[in-house]
């Protein structure tokens, strides 16, 4: 992670961004799966790698700006080496999350929307994630973790590096 | 057809239209936060529900087509009691303490369905965002329906705002959640006049409005309808409205028109007649001032020269030119299209025989090319670049052609950035590109054109390798833009061109090149193609047409012996048959004394023309000077007389704007004080000369008022014999030509034929770059033009404090490594010398501007204006000055 990188695609990068571009009647609809190579590519969206997508798509930046902020899985920071996503949605609820959350909150010292100081983890809540059968529940990376106790939480925790 | 029931009354649609159009047509009141009455439903806000017979739930009526035998309700339980409870989650998401009173169409439903005060907490504050100088965003007041967000991104494809985040955290904001101001938000106001709850609302005490009248903005060319609001202690609101229904603009406008017009409130208007007594102003009764301005003007007949102005009305430049022409017995009348257009003008008298843009806006937005050329739409003719940006939206490719990076370069295909004043090499090797590859349209050369092989010949020493010789243009750029241009993806090709072309001492080759290259392309006489000079002021396209020029008579006409004669016939008085002076011969002529006194109406030559210290010298040297006018500018410090007009807003006329389109103007105030319409005024003053020198003007001048005046231009101009002010208020603008009352006007002109037959190819040659170029003393080249946040020299917006706020003080905007040489960053303090002048101002670092160059706009701020710089060396036929091209040297100031 350099602050002072370019942000530009390599040749390679802008050629799958224009076949992506290409499988769409209006070639916006391609812009989830950009944005994505732009994360794994700069490591996270940044301003200036919004503005350097909507130029690549002729839009707005702010309208690019809606669909990052609209979406969890787009880091506007940095983020940690994993990513704990906390489900806060009704049957979560319902099922604990807020006591899951406040646990994993606790044993990681931080706040939603924040890193570790040693970049392990950042830490999010976020809408359903589907897997309401299993509340409460958590996405760890690319991971679901499910029926979630807090001695569990401890355990996946103390398993990310 | 559809035929359905709703509330038990039948409604009949057409095909196509929704069950809220069939709600609005019989006058329901049915809420529809999020529906602009004026875009397509967005389906959000869930208030607009209804109960159908024989249909599950309550949809929406907007999103809801209308079927054949349809039985709607808006008033079923079921539909109230889910709609009242949608209401009611609305209501709580503004803030208790919020002004309910603002609210408007929420407020309403609201009180309608039982709901003045919401059942649950809300969610969330949101701060106000006040860091715009118009209106502000009040997150608190906002129900995310998503209107602002059409409105900027849709409608003015600005792009500015959108929703933020999601779920209850959801807010309206702009890239990168910071403040408007540091946004790329124009302050147009779209989004505030779309808001349905006042979130967005103007920065001014609520008033409540009396009415709107629905007139024609004063500002800029493209002519944008507006609904001016009167508030209930007689002033005109902070914000006008948009008109919907105005076929130039669609319901847009930009910042000068839905804020700026304020300048008719002015402390410091005038609104007393002045005579200037031992060096001071006098306050006198009309008669007085008249009878003062008789005297000196009868006193100095056959050394007098009128300026009219392309601010004013159709019918008040009507009257100016008839003034000079039967009392003064002068052609000496000019207005300020001397200073913009008169190269574009010209040139296109000479090649096709009319000087007016030959296409529609709507043209633009069809056309498969654009090619903008030394233009900065974005900042002087918004809704026009609005359009542009549409076109491009649609896949039309735009091409912009200029020295300087402007905005439209963000949505260019391609920009073309020639040095300063190498526009011939660049458009005739463009030509030459289209004959060697035979994209020319050969068809249309043969049947519509004269001169094609001369011109042709005359193109043989302009090779791609010399283009890019002279111009610095890459050769392949060159001919990627005539191929786009000569053979667009779709439809045609517009040409659209500005100062940049004009404002140079090669101004009429310019222009000749570039409307060579619209006939070898044969890119005009059809939809989606034509050529336009996109005009400057309000009504210089009017101003014009009414023959206020003086090489030519209302309508254009010629001073040939059976026109001249039908003037005498209608006028008593035949006009003088050969063509006068243009407005810088004037000023020359206050130094020889071939000028001895002047009539200016609505201008201000002390800071529109060049050099401006030698313009003072000449103005000082009147002898007599009236001057008519809304303020006591830099040119009326000069003038004997004062006579104070009334503005736009205070009168009855028509203004005719960059698409030929002629618009009614109308009283939506009395004017201050005794300030009178500049018709009666011109027509009292031609009275009372005529009456000075002898000559019987019989009825010349009595009218009954500006309709009278329009009719007997129309009488006299065939191109507006369809038209008066009764059907322009039936039917909207109407675009020239309009020669009968039952013709619908012209959407583009030259389908058929060139008013001089065929169009004539007129070579143009390149020849010096500019009449003063960098030296060892003055090594830099100043370039002059406007911003969006001031009109011209600033006499108007200089009195609209929120213009002010936007755009405070000069800036001169400088590259990076002239920057760095000087030692200097953005707002350091710059002093700017030519040979003619100075001024100070503040550094903007900006690769906007070419190494070498530094640009000026030429609004005057803090008694600091480019014009005092510029050099009045100017084009041999159209003698229009070189603003766009002088030497300066450059100096960091502490």
């Amino acid at each position: 992670m350099t602050a002072t990188r370019t942000i530009v695609f390599s040749p390679d990068q802008l050629a799958e961004v224009r076949r992506l571009q290409g499988l769409y009647p209006d070639k916006r609809g391609a812009l989830l799966p950009v944005l994505h190579m732009a994360q794994d590519a700069f490591d996270y969206v940044s301003l200036e790698v919004q503005e350097y997508v909507a130029g690549l798509f002729d839009m707005a930046p702010s309208h690019v700006h809606e669909v990052v902020t609209f979406y969890t899985l787009y880091f506007q920071q940095p983020k940690g080496r994993h990513v704990v996503a906390v489900c806060h949605n009704l049957s979560c609820y319902l099922a604990g999350s807020r006591e899951i959350l406040a646990h994993v909150k606790q044993r990681l010292g931080i706040g939603v929307g924040e890193t570790t100081d040693d970049g392990r983890v950042t830490l999010q809540s976020v809408e359903c994630l589907c897997a309401c059968e299993a509340a409460p529940m958590m996405q760890v990376d690319d991971r679901y973790e499910l029926n979630l106790t807090p001695e569990k939480v401890d355990r996946i925790l103390g398993e990310l590096r | 057809m559809v035929k359905l029931t709703i509330d038990g009354r039948a409604v009949e649609l057409t095909a196509g239209a929704t069950v809220l159009d069939g709600v609005n047509r019989l006058g329901l009141p049915l809420p529809q936060l999020c529906k602009d009455p004026d875009r397509a439903p967005l389906g959000a806000c869930r208030t607009c529900l209804v109960h159908v017979e024989g249909m599950r739930g309550t949809p929406a009526a907007c999103h809801l087509p209308a079927r054949d035998g349809m039985v709607v309700s808006t008033e079923h339980p079921e539909a109230v009691r889910v709609r009242s409870t949608v209401l009611d989650l609305t209501l709580a998401m503004l803030t208790p303490h919020a002004e309910r009173d603002g609210f408007g169409q929420l407020g309403i439903a609201a009180a309608r369905h039982g709901r003045p005060e919401p059942s649950v907490a809300p969610l969330h504050r949101f701060h106000v965002d006040d860091s715009k100088s118009f209106f502000l965003l009040d997150r608190e007041a906002c129900i995310l329906c998503g209107r602002c967000a059409v409105a900027c991104g849709d409608v003015q494809q600005i792009g500015a705002i959108s929703l933020l985040g999601r779920s209850h955290a959801t807010k309206v904001g702009v890239f990168g959640d910071g403040a408007m101001a540091d946004s790329v938000c124009t302050s147009c106001g779209q989004c505030v006049a779309t808001c349905p709850t006042g979130a967005l609302r103007p920065k001014e005490p609520a008033a409540t409005i009396s009415r709107t009248v629905p007139t024609t903005c004063p500002y800029c060319g493209v002519g944008c309808g507006i609904e001016a609001r009167v508030t209930e202690g007689g002033r005109l609101a902070l914000m006008a409205d948009d008109a919907p229904s105005n076929k130039s603009s669609l319901g847009m406008l930009c910042v000068k028109g839905r804020f700026a017009t304020g300048f008719v409130h002015a402390r410091d208007r005038v609104t007393t007649p002045l005579v200037k007594r031992e060096a001071r102003w006098v306050e006198v009764g009309w008669d007085e001032a008249l009878d003062t301005a008789a005297d000196g003007l009868a006193r100095h007949r056959g050394a007098f020269g009128a300026l009219a102005s392309a601010k004013a009305t159709n019918e008040d430049g009507y009257l100016v030119q008839k003034f000079a022409r039967v009392v003064m017995s002068t052609n000496d009348i000019d207005h300020c299209t001397r200073l913009c257009h008169s190269p574009s003008v010209e040139a296109m008298l000479a090649s096709m025989g009319s000087g007016a843009t030959s296409n529609s806006y709507v043209d633009y937005e069809e056309a498969g090319c654009l090619m903008v050329v030394g233009a900065d739409a974005s900042s002087n003719h918004p809704v026009i670049a609005v359009r542009f940006r549409r076109a491009v939206s649609g896949g039309a490719r735009l091409i912009v052609v200029n020295p300087k990076r402007v905005e439209l370069c963000d949505q260019a295909d391609l920009w073309i950035r020639q040095r300063p004043g190498t526009d011939v090499a660049l458009f005739n090797a463009m030509a030459r590109v289209i004959l060697d590859e035979g994209l020319h349209d050969d068809a249309f050369v043969r049947a519509r054109t004269d001169g094609f092989h001369a011109w042709r010949g005359s193109l043989e020493p302009y090779t791609l390798a010399y283009a890019e010789r002279v111009t610095g243009v890459p050769a392949r750029d060159i001919a990627q833009a005539a191929r786009w241009y000569a053979q667009p993806p779709f439809s045609g090709s517009c040409l659209i061109w500005g100062m940049g072309v004009t404002q140079h001492v090669n101004g009429i080759h310019n222009a000749h090149s570039l409307l060579n290259l619209s006939l070898v392309a044969g890119q005009l006489g059809r939809p989606g193609s034509g050529i336009s000079p996109l005009r400057g002021q309000n009504n210089v396209q009017g101003c014009g047409d009414a023959g206020c020029i003086p090489t030519n008579l209302p309508g254009y006409a010629h001073y040939v012996p059976e026109t001249l004669a039908r003037f005498e016939q209608a006028w008593g008085v035949r006009p003088p048959g050969q063509g006068g002076r243009v407005v810088t011969e004037m000023v020359e002529g206050c130094l020889t004394g071939a000028t001895r006194a002047m009539y200016v109406v609505g201008e201000n030559p002390l800071l529109s023309e060049p050099d401006l210290h030698h313009a003072e010298k000449a103005f000082g040297q009147l002898e007599f000077l009236v001057v008519q006018d809304l303020f006591l500018h830099e040119t009326a410090d000069h003038a004997h007389v004062f006579l104070p007009a009334a503005a736009f807003a205070e009168k009855e006329g028509t203004f005719t704007n960059s698409e030929r389109r002629v618009q009614r103007v109308r009283t939506v105030l009395d004017p201050p004080g005794q300030a009178r319409p500049d018709w009666w005024i011109t027509a009292e003053l031609a009275k009372r000369v005529a009456r000075r020198i002898g000559l019987n003007v019989g009825g010349q001048f009595d009218y009954e008022g500006p309709a009278a005046i329009f009719d007997e231009m129309a009488r006299l101009t065939p191109f507006l014999a369809g038209l008066s002010h009764a059907r322009l208020d039936r039917e909207g603008g109407i675009q020239w030509p309009c020669p009968t009352p039952d013709h619908p006007g012209t959407r583009y002109l030259y389908g058929e034929t060139f008013p001089r037959g065929r169009a004539r190819f007129i070579p143009a040659r390149q020849i010096e770059e500019a009449a003063e170029l960098p030296d060892a003393d003055y090594p830099f080249v100043l370039n002059t033009g406007r911003l969006l946040y001031h009109w011209h020299g600033g006499t108007l917006t200089r009195r609209v404090q929120g213009l002010l706020e936007l755009a405070p003080r000069l800036e001169i905007a400088i590259h990076p490594s002239d920057a760095r040489q000087l030692g200097v960053d953005t707002g350091a303090r710059l002093r700017v010398t030519s040979r003619r002048g100075d001024l100070t101002g503040y550094a903007r670092v900006t690769e906007a501007v070419r190494a070498g160059a530094i640009f000026v706009p030429f609004v005057k701020l803090a008694d600091s204006a480019a014009n005092f710089l510029t050099n009045s060396a100017a084009d041999p036929a159209s003698k229009i000055p070189e603003y766009k091209v002088c030497a300066v040297r450059l100096e960091k100031l502490s």
